[in-house]
């Protein structure tokens, strides 16, 4: 560029740059030297500047109602109605008419494993609601000093605590399964290590169980890993797919 | 307009609810709504060019927000990435892949091209808020970006999946179509 061929065609064709400031400084200044001498394209400059200003400064805007109540309304935990019996592949409402790609679309599988946990925390609540018992259903009381004395030991046939876990924990194992190639794979690594973790703490309470099986504080133990695992599993199967 | 990086300064205030909010406090986040609705309905309006679908977008990105919430590692405040988040809704809602964001900024440079060279009617005065919103959807997206946020022409293109050349020849044109509509 010239300062005597430059035109004010070259001047916007080289305004950009000259408004990045990526001009060589011979460009930068033969630019500076068309605008001082043309009144056209020192307007078009200053116009330009005011623009970039006044944009800059625009202020906040606001929406016209408060959009909170419907963000709650989305964000809120939904308890999904799920028949006994229903397949998760079973019409679940209008949605349904949508075209399945590559197997069950994610938000189903998501809703799958949502009723599964709250059906499982349900179960998990009554589990762990019923009296202590032993593996073999017999019900089983802790004496400590202080303590009213108690009625005498029933034996119950319904299953255990930690029965009744490991049932949930099949089930959960099964949706998250599902839900695993959804979800982020360093995130799904992670609780695979949890897992592993919890795994091991039940494989030596059921050890030590064994040996001694009528031992309350084993049996409680067992309880409360399994119960961990339950709740991994559950916040496992409801993490939002990856995107 | 607070640009990303005013929006660092300003997250101060809001880290004991950020963190409160990835444990699952549905209050705590509401205080986060409230802190950066504005912020976030702005950038929706300046790139959607309509309220009433910028507010569908706001809500789009605050329960995005919530649900990757966990994921925030506070790299960045939490205002720019709430911002970033947001304009990614509004991408992700009107364009499926990179290519077709590419090919509507193309033609909104066409448009462009075209609009700049009618007669402006006389008596016509815009102000800048309705002249943004008048401009082609992409050159819009680009002047919001650059202009009124404070991007980068690199984090532009990465965003719209355009060249930093196509980003900065739509922000040219969009300032000389805005030029022309302020003048009129």
């Amino acid at each position: 560029m010239t300062p005597a061929s430059f035109t004010c065609d070259d001047f916007e064709a080289a305004l950009p740059a000259w408004l990045d400031g990526t001009l060589t400084s011979e460009d930068h200044a033969t630019v500076e030297a068309h605008r001082d001498g043309c009144a056209r394209c020192a307007a078009l400059v200053a116009d330009l500047h005011q623009l970039m200003s006044d944009a800059r400064a625009l202020p906040e805007l606001t929406p016209s109602r408060d959009l909170w109540p419907d963000i709650a309304a989305r964000i809120a935990p939904r308890v999904i109605e799920w028949p006994a019996g229903t397949s998760t592949d079973a019409p679940m409402g209008p949605r349904d008419a949508l075209p399945a790609r590559g197997g069950a679309p994610s938000w189903r599988r998501w809703a799958a494993a949502a009723a599964l946990v709250v059906v499982s925390v349900g179960g998990t609540y009554l589990a762990m609601q019923s009296p202590v018992t032993s593996r073999s259903g017999e019900r089983l009381v802790v004496e400590g000093p202080g303590q009213p004395r108690p009625p005498r030991p029933i034996a119950v046939s319904h299953p255990s605590a930690s029965e009744t876990l490991s049932g949930e924990l099949e089930e959960l194992e099964r949706a998250l399964a599902q839900r695993e190639p959804e979800l982020d794979p360093k995130t799904a690594a992670v609780i695979r290590r949890s897992l592993a973790t919890i795994d091991r703490a039940i494989a030596d309470a059921r050890a030590a169980l064994d040996a001694d099986s009528s031992n309350v504080l084993l049996d409680r133990q067992l309880t409360r890993v399994l119960g961990k695992k339950v709740e991994l599993m559950r916040r496992a199967a409801l993490l939002p797919a990856r995107t | 307009m607070t640009s990303p990086a005013h929006a660092a300064s300003a997250a101060g205030p809001s880290h004991d609810d950020v963190r409160a909010a990835q444990g699952g406090d549905r209050q705590a986040f509401e205080r986060l709504y409230r802190a950066h609705v504005s912020r976030v309905f702005s950038v929706c309006v300046r790139m959607c060019g309509s309220r009433a679908e910028a507010e569908e977008r706001t809500q789009d990105a605050f329960v995005r927000a919530w649900d990757k919430l966990p994921q925030f590692r506070g790299d960045s405040s939490f205002g720019t990435w709430l911002h970033r988040l947001a304009v990614n809704v509004v991408l992700n809602a009107r364009e499926g892949t990179g290519r077709e964001r590419a090919r509507e900024v193309e033609d909104a440079a066409d448009a462009l091209e075209a609009t700049a060279g009618r007669a402006a009617p006389p008596g016509l005065a815009l102000d800048l808020e309705q002249a943004i919103a008048g401009l082609p959807a992409g050159a819009r997206r680009v002047f919001t970006l650059f202009d009124v946020c404070g991007y980068t022409h690199e984090e532009i293109a990465d965003q719209l999946g355009i060249t930093t050349g196509g980003s900065k020849a739509q922000l040219h044109r969009a300032r000389l179509l805005l030029r022309q509509a302020l003048s009129r």
